[in-house]
């Protein structure tokens, strides 16, 4: 599955949406700076491959 | 009464240095996400727990939790499997694509091994297996820590029969296994795959990987035609050799300690229709709840919220406040907290009952993979 939209869900930028193949029929919230979780571990690789994470609301 | 006499009769001596089984939900009678799942074409958790399908490019499938009525399996006390149906066949797969069922595990769960010293033990994996395809399949041990493997194969002699299997893998005096909550181990059992998977050898002793020995001699190819499928149960990981003379009981555990530490990895939280305990306003435009994990997970997990137009509700001061997903705020191991501030509608102060409707439900994944 590919990440396609990463948003922060607040400012304090602690928690992320993750949605892949554009997916909205689910919402995914996980926690920033969490290695070991695959969500994590697939924007961690999201972001090396230079995108970005969207500013919250 | 005095004791006078203890009969050696009454006593078996099993070599067993685990108090648990290793492996968790080997009867897969726990099924939290589906016991059915259709149109599977990429990689995950769809029924069984702990179970992975792994796919890529090959086929489209149906993944299973079956309900077992007869047969030797059941006969051997196993009311469940793991099944997998192809559904759309692709009997040319390209030389990446792949098929298979994996079990991952923790480092921290493996140092009974002593991988990667020199009293590393040797290993023996047993399970039932049934397909309509008869053949050769190829498991491998795959260490993630150190990207090694060890292969062993298994015959399907006959058709649409529970047969089963017993596997010894050897003994590996390099490569430890970290202590720690990482995957170090993924069981795989190859069902299917592209030439960039084969052509090689499967690997009686521990190697470095190599991608054309992973399914080097398995040619059941599950996924080259609609007839086609393939099924598992009673998975046991023993430390040491056994045959199928030698080989312990299979550990049964009852369903509720079973579900405890299949939860460790995965938790639905809620299914549709039902409960999701108090919630409170803290402003008009966010209302939340706090949530408490049966057990302690893995990680810190991810939520999984479906989400469409009034998927959940919280009833309060006499009216509802319909929402389409709730989100995740603070997230532990053993805690976490849960909201909506897109549709929340309420007076701060205000309490009420939450619950899901429609497809509405919520779990919690910290997962391996």
């Amino acid at each position: 599955m590919a990440i396609t939209k990463v948003k922060y869900i607040t400012s304090e930028k602690k928690v992320v949406y993750v949605v892949y193949n554009n997916d909205n029929s689910v919402k995914i919230s996980t926690l920033v700076n969490n290695p070991g979780n695959k969500d994590w571990d697939n924007i961690q690789e999201w972001i090396d491959a230079g995108n970005t994470i969207e500013e919250a609301d | 009464m005095a004791l006078s006499k203890i009969s050696n009769d009454m006593f078996t001596t099993i070599s067993r240095p685990n108090s648990t089984p290793l492996i968790i939900n080997g009867d897969m009678a726990v099924a939290q996400r589906s016991t059915s799942a259709t149109g599977k074409t990429s990689n995950g958790f769809y029924s069984c727990d702990r179970m992975e399908l792994s796919v890529s490019g090959l086929g489209t499938h149906t993944i299973i939790q079956e309900s077992l009525t007869s047969g030797a399996a059941f006969n051997a006390g196993f009311a469940n499997a793991w099944r997998i149906d192809c559904t759309t066949a692709d009997g040319s797969p390209g030389s990446g694509d792949e098929l298979l069922v994996q079990y991952p595990m923790e480092g921290q769960d493996l140092q009974v091994f002593k991988k990667g010293t020199t009293s590393a033990e040797k290993w023996t994996l047993a399970f039932w297996v049934k397909s309509t395809t008869t053949g050769t399949g190829q498991v491998n041990l795959s260490d993630m820590d150190n990207s090694r493997q060890c292969s062993a194969t298994y015959t399907i002699s006959s058709a649409d029969t529970w047969e089963h299997k017993v596997l010894n893998f050897a003994a590996d005096t390099t490569g430890a296994f970290d202590d720690d909550n990482a995957e170090s181990l993924r069981i795989e059992w190859w069902l299917d795959s592209g030439s960039n998977y084969e052509g090689g050898a499967a690997p009686t002793a521990w190697e470095t990987t190599a991608n054309g020995d992973r399914n080097a001699a398995g040619n059941i190819n599950i996924g080259s035609a609609t007839t086609k499928d393939w099924a598992i149960t009673g998975i046991q990981l023993e430390v040491g050799e056994f045959n199928s003379s030698t080989l312990p009981p299979f550990q049964h555990e009852n369903y509720g300690d079973n579900l405890a530490r299949c939860q460790r990895y995965y938790y639905r939280m809620i299914n549709e229709n039902v409960s999701m305990g108090t919630f409170s306003y803290y402003s008009s435009g966010r209302v939340e709840s706090g949530v408490s994990f049966p057990v302690t997970m893995r990680s810190a997990p991810s939520l999984v919220s479906t989400s469409g137009s009034s998927y959940f509700r919280v009833q309060r001061n006499g009216g509802d406040n319909n929402l389409n997903d709730l989100s995740a705020g603070v997230i532990g191991l053993n805690h976490a907290s849960i909201f909506n501030t897109d549709e929340s509608s309420g007076t701060a102060g205000h309490a009420g009952l939450g619950y899901s409707r429609g497809s509405g439900y919520l779990s919690w994944d910290a997962e391996l993979e």
